[in-house]
Formats: structure tokens, sequence, C-alpha cells
């Protein structure tokens, strides 16, 4: 696991990486910005998870000593030039991950433990029980200050029903983040509706009074939903409850994320060309 | 501008003019359009709050495209869009109660198990008419619509679920010991399931074949990988197989034997347990805790597969499941990893006999294959499951097994024919009814 303040490497991880839990990402691309007015924001701070299912050659990884002056290895050389920036952390194996007497269904408890140190319950039907996430628990916390309050983002597979290990659940083999221990967070897979998601669809080619005429009709549309949906709660049984409240929690994410975005005023924009490149070449490098 | 397009014309229902965007106009464009996002007729009430979406863009100085854009969004965004929505009765406060389902929810509850799609005007028309409560009306809609291009979406849905070959995309057998998997022959694999299912579904053929067809549906590369002579061409086609091709029903293709295989073998445990799942409706319990595996790169060399599984199988913990999964296993063992026939492997000559619990013992794919035909009730069963749970959305309980029973029943007296238990899955209280959840 790797924190770190440092802009350049989260990209990187968005693109190699198994999975990744990433707090926000609005202005993310700050450096990508040649434009006054967003190089004085202040950037908030952020935190991101990413997760290697398959694992990596260890010994290839693990710095052979303890302290200040290691030697990088040879998986982490990339990384060097954030020597300052970083701290290699060992021995954080989970036990929870471990069969603890439910017998095979690693990946599915590997995938559930890392992120909230929980060890789930062998089901793969509707009974799932994690725990909440320690992402989830920041996101929750630090919400306000970006677009989204966090954004999952995987590979492959973001199924959370039907078995996929062993007894498993699904929902544990795909989904590092919990939002409560019954409600997994799956990630995103398609590359492009992450884009979108983080760019919007928004035609930026319109002039800046339509685009805020437009922001504040998806407003609207958003206080109507939200509110059909919380009379139509009333009719229903348990289950289509939970489901309701999932989307009700969605609409209440977009509309953040709208309020924010009108209060920072922040223009975004996708990646410059340049930037993929380099963003592309250090990926490789590792 | 030109002239509307298509898409268009259905949107403005009179008339594209400006001048003919009145206010009673916007109402009428709004409520058509919504009635058929949300699959029902819409209340006035409902109409209203769209309309003045369009009313305060235009307020704003949008024009009514815009504004008919941003209702449009809104319906999108729409809880009764994006859900299928069931009210549930209101239940006593200590039993479960029933309540049939309404028209227009039938109606979606048809065409989302069918089309993996909204209601067309002709199934809606019938529900504003109360058709579907008519039995010669329904089974008229459920031909039609299974006769419709729309049910491909029924084959590759279901199809692709039920006989997990949605697995295929994912699959990535060794490259060292397949060379000759590649992109164009995983989706060829994909393609003849399709192809074959459907075919059943069409021609409404019995469910039986789908255990024991004599033809299926071939491209050259496909064939030449089964070893089929004079198929050329990039296209499918369908294909009889002569008596000695080792193909033929589901246990014959590619596709299945390939998702049911590791990257780098064939495991009768895993395909014993396919076939367990998916043809006989009785699935073996997860392997129990601290199972030793198999020593896999022994495999062939030092023992065969069969002798290491039955060493496996000396456990009385593991032989209780191992003894129903693994005979059937072996009885594929055939066929290698990625579905190709072969008669050796590595110094090991390859025996598919196996013997069942109930001392019943068979040899080969196509013993294998009389021995499921010959309980025809137990595989209808199986698969009248697996549709109900597709139909519904949900899993089966106790007191849906009645239903089953009855759907298993009827199929039986008409050959097993595929409309014979989607109409028995149509007509039965589970699809027909909603229950309350029981208060907890």
């Amino acid at each position: 696991m790797i924190i770190t303040g440092k802009r350049l490497p989260r990209r990187t991880f968005l693109q190699g990486v198994g999975t990744v839990i990433a707090l926000p990402m609005l202005d993310a691309m700050v450096p990508a910005f040649a434009r006054r007015a967003v190089l004085d924001l202040k950037a908030p701070i952020r935190v991101a998870f990413a997760y290697v299912p398959n694992g990596i050659v260890m010994k290839d990884w693990t710095p052979k000593t303890t302290g200040k002056d290691y030697e990088f290895t040879r998986i982490l050389k990339p990384l060097e030039a954030f020597r300052e920036d970083i701290l290699v952390l060992s021995n954080l194996d989970s036990h929870t991950g471990n069969a603890l007497g439910d017998g095979p269904g690693d990946h599915a408890r590997a995938g559930a433990s890392f992120l909230t140190g929980v060890h789930c319950r062998k089901t793969a039907g509707a009974d799932i029980r994690g725990g909440v996430s320690v992402d989830q628990i920041a996101a929750a916390k630090l919400t306000g200050a970006t677009r989204f309050s966090s954004l999952e983002l995987g590979c492959e597979d973001s199924r959370t029903v039907g078995d996929c290990d062993s007894g498993y659940s699904c929902a544990y083999t795909n989904s590092l983040s919990w939002r409560t221990p019954q409600t997994p967070m799956p990630p995103e897979v398609n590359p492009r509706a992450a884009f979108e998601r983080l760019f919007g669809t928004e035609d930026l080619s319109l002039d800046p009074q339509t685009r805020a005429r437009r922001a504040k009709y998806r407003k609207s549309i958003l206080d109507m939903v939200s509110q059909d949906t919380r009379s139509l709660v009333k009719t229903l049984g348990p289950a289509d409850r939970r489901k309701m409240d999932e989307y009700l929690f969605q609409c209440a994410r977009l509309n953040d994320g709208l309020r924010v975005q009108k209060k920072t005023r922040v223009r975004l924009r996708p990646l410059s060309i340049g930037l993929l490149r380099e963003y592309r070449s250090s990926f490789l490098s590792m | 501008m030109g002239p509307p397009s298509e898409s268009l014309k259905k949107i403005y229902v009179c008339g594209h003019l400006d001048g003919h965007h009145t206010k009673g106009c916007a109402r009428l464009i709004v409520e058509h359009l919504s009635q058929r996002a949300y699959r029902r007729p819409v209340t006035p009430k409902e109409v209203t709050q769209l309309t003045s979406l369009i009313a305060d863009v235009q307020k704003d100085g949008g024009s009514f495209e815009e504004g008919l854009a941003t209702a449009i969004q809104a319906m999108l965004l729409s809880p009764h869009f994006l859900f299928r929505i069931e009210r549930t009765p209101a239940a006593p406060l200590t039993l479960a109660s029933t309540r049939s389902l309404s028209q227009y929810e039938l109606a979606s509850r048809l065409s989302y198990f069918l089309w993996s799609s909204m209601p067309d005007d002709a199934l809606l028309a019938a529900a504003s008419r109360g058709k579907l409560a008519q039995p010669a009306a329904l089974v008229a809609q459920v031909h039609r619509m299974l006769l419709d291009p729309k049910s491909h979406a029924l084959v590759e849905n279901f199809g692709g679920q039920w006989l997990q070959v949605r697995k295929l995309e994912s699959v990535k057998p060794d490259r060292k010991r397949f060379p000759e998997f590649d992109e164009y022959l995983r989706l060829s694999m994909r393609r003849e399931t399709d192809l074959f299912f459907e075919s059943i579904v069409r021609e409404d053929r019995s469910i039986l074949d789908f255990i024991d067809a004599n033809y299926s549906y071939l491209n050259e590369r496909l064939a030449r990988f089964y070893n089929v002579p004079n198929v050329s061409g990039q296209e499918f086609r369908k294909v009889v197989f002569a008596a000695d091709a080792h193909r033929g029903g589901l246990l014959g293709q590619a596709s299945v034997l390939t998702i049911s295989s590791y990257a780098n073998r064939t495991s009768p445990v895993l395909r014993g347990k396919w076939v367990l799942e998916n043809l006989v409706g009785a699935p073996p319990p997860p392997p129990p805790p601290d199972v030793p595996n198999l020593d896999e790169a022994a495999t062939g060399l030092s023992s065969s597969m069969r002798q290491q599984l039955e060493q496996h199988r000396q456990n009385t913990i593991c032989a209780s499941c191992h003894t129903r999964m693994d005979p059937l296993g072996f009885g594929l063992e055939n066929f290698d990893a990625i579905g190709a026939w072969r008669s050796r492997e590595g110094q090991f000559t390859i025996d598919a006999s196996g013997t069942l619990p109930d001392g019943r013992s068979f040899d080969g794919p196509r013993g294998l294959e009389s021995i499921l035909r010959a309980q025809p009730d137990v595989f209808a069963e199986c698969l009248t499951r697996k549709l109900l749970i597709y139909a519904l959305g949900r899993g089966l309980e106790p007191y849906d097994d009645a239903a089953v029973k009855k759907i298993v029943k009827s199929g039986g007296t008409d050959d097993y024919r595929f409309s014979s238990l989607i109409l028995g899955i149509v007509k039965s209280e589970p699809f027909q009814k909603r229950r309350s959840e029981r208060p907890r």
C-alpha cells in the first residue's frame, strides 16, 4: 500500500493496477491545466488504494532493509524520485482474509477483507455481510471538497451477484469498497464510462451561459426524481426499498457533485495528449 | 433543417414546426413519451411535472427543443423508467399475501423475460384492453414474442448465464499447450452455442435436443477443430453430424467444454459439477475446509488424472460429493481443455467410463448423454428452475416448488417443447402474482 501526496503516480495506478479506489479526481489533473486560475487553487489531499489481485514477485518488491535509506528494488525503482514522499510498509498481512474454518475462497476473502479488515460471511446469496471499508469512511468524512467523494475503478467484472469463488458472492470478489456491510460499491470497469463520469459528456464548445443553464436543469431533474423516489419508496417492500435507497444515494452523489462544481468553478478537461504520453511511459517503466 | 428523422417523428406527435409547439402539444408529446418510458399509463400530475420542466427552460430563454430534451432526461433518470416497479400488496401483520399483477406489470414481466426490453406497442395495447388475462390471447402474445428477433436476448442473456458460456470472454487457455486457441476460435465457440440455442427457440424444438441433438452450427474454423469435413467459409451453417462424429448436444460443444476446464488441463470435477448444476439441477455444496489440491504438475506424468481423483475420493468427506461429480466428468475426458477430441493424455490412454452412485455405469460422452436422456423430467425441472429464476429475477423458494412441478408436468405432455416450458412459466402463479415480503 502506498500513500502519497504526489500527483504523478496516481494516474499510473489507474491505468495499470488491478483495482483502484481513489478519492476525488475533480481537478486531479491540476498539472494538466496550464491555467493560473486553476493553479491558484489548493488541491485537496487525496487518498488512493490500489490492489493487485494476482500478486507481485515479492523478492523484487520488498526492500531488503528497513529504515530511511533502503535501496529501491527492481519493481519500485521508478518511484525512487519520490523517496521522500513514500513509505513502503511490510507485515500488513490481513488475518481476516484467511479461511478461519470457512474452507476455500481466498480470492473472495482477499478482496473483501483488504480495506475492511473484516472476515466476510460465506454466502453466494443475497445475505452478504462484509464491513465498511476505510476509503468509504474517509469519503464520508471528507465529502464536499471535491466533485466525487469517491471513485471505484477496476479492470474487469463488476458483478455483485452470483457465486464467484467457492460459494462466495461475486460482491466479495469484485468490490474492495463497501459503504455499509451490506452495500458493496462495485467498480466502474469501462474506461469510457469512467472518463465520462469524470469529465461529463457536456459540450464544452457551448457558451458559458448555456452550460450554466443546463447545470441548473440537471439540478431540477435530480430534485424531481429524488422527490418521486421518496414517495415511491413508501409503497415498496423492504428488499425493493434497499434498492431504491441505493438509487437515492447515487442521485444525492450526483447532486453533491453539481454543488461542488459550482462552488469551485473549475472547468474540467481531459488530460492533454502530451501528459497522457508522459503517464504512459512512466507506467510502462514500472 | 431537413425533414425530421424517424425518431424525431416518433417524438413530435403533433408536428415538428415551431408553430405546433403549443402548450397542449407539449403535454401530448410528454404523455406519449413517458407512457413508453414508464411502460404504463401516466397520471396527469406526472405529465404536469415534466411539462413544467419545458416551461422553465423556455422561461430562461431556451428553445422548445432544449426544454423537451430536459424533460426527456428527467424521464430517463426517473425510477419509473430505470426500475420495474411492482407495488407490494399491503401485508397483514403476520402472513405473507399475494396479489395478481396488473396488466401493465404483467406486460413488463413478459417483455423483460423474453426480450430483455420494454413492451412494444402491440403488447401495451393488449395490456390496455385487459387481453393478457385471457389465456388464448396470452399464449398468442408469447408465441409472437418468441418468434420476434428480439427474443435473441433470451438466448444471449439467459443462455449465456445458464450455460455459463459468458465465461468464454475471460478464459485464457495455456498458449503453449493450446496454440490453436485464438480469438477467432473463442468467438466461434460462443456463436455455435448461441445459434444452437436459438434454433431450439425459433423452431420450438424439444429441450431434450440440448442433451443429444444430432446437429449444430459451424463455420470452417470450428468444423476443422471438430474434424467435421465439407464446411468452408466464415459463415455458420447448420451441420448434421455423422453418427461417429463425437459431437451433438451441449456436451460436445467446445464452449461448454472450455469454460468447465482449467487453463492448462481438463477437470473432471469441474465438468461433473457443471453437469450437476446445469443439466441435473443438483449442485454439490462448496468443498469443505482444508482440502488438499491435486498435484497438477504430476498429471499425465506420474499418475493419470483418474488415479489422482480416485485417491482423493478415499477421504470419506471428499467422497460424498466427488462420487457424484467425478464420474460425470470422466465421461467427457475424451475432450481436452478446449474441447478438442483426444484418445490419450500424456502417456495414458483416456478411460471415459464412469459409474454413478446409484450403480448405473456408462462409457464416453454418448453414454453420458443417454443417462441424462433417460430422465427427461430431471433435465426439464433443472431448466425450468433456471428459466423461472431468470423470469422472476429472484431465487426460488420452497413455496415455488408446486408451480415448478406443474410446469414440468405440462411440458412432458408436449414433448418438452421449448414453448411449453415458457408458457408454463408465464401462466404460473409465481409469474402472474406478486407476494408481499414477510414482515421481519
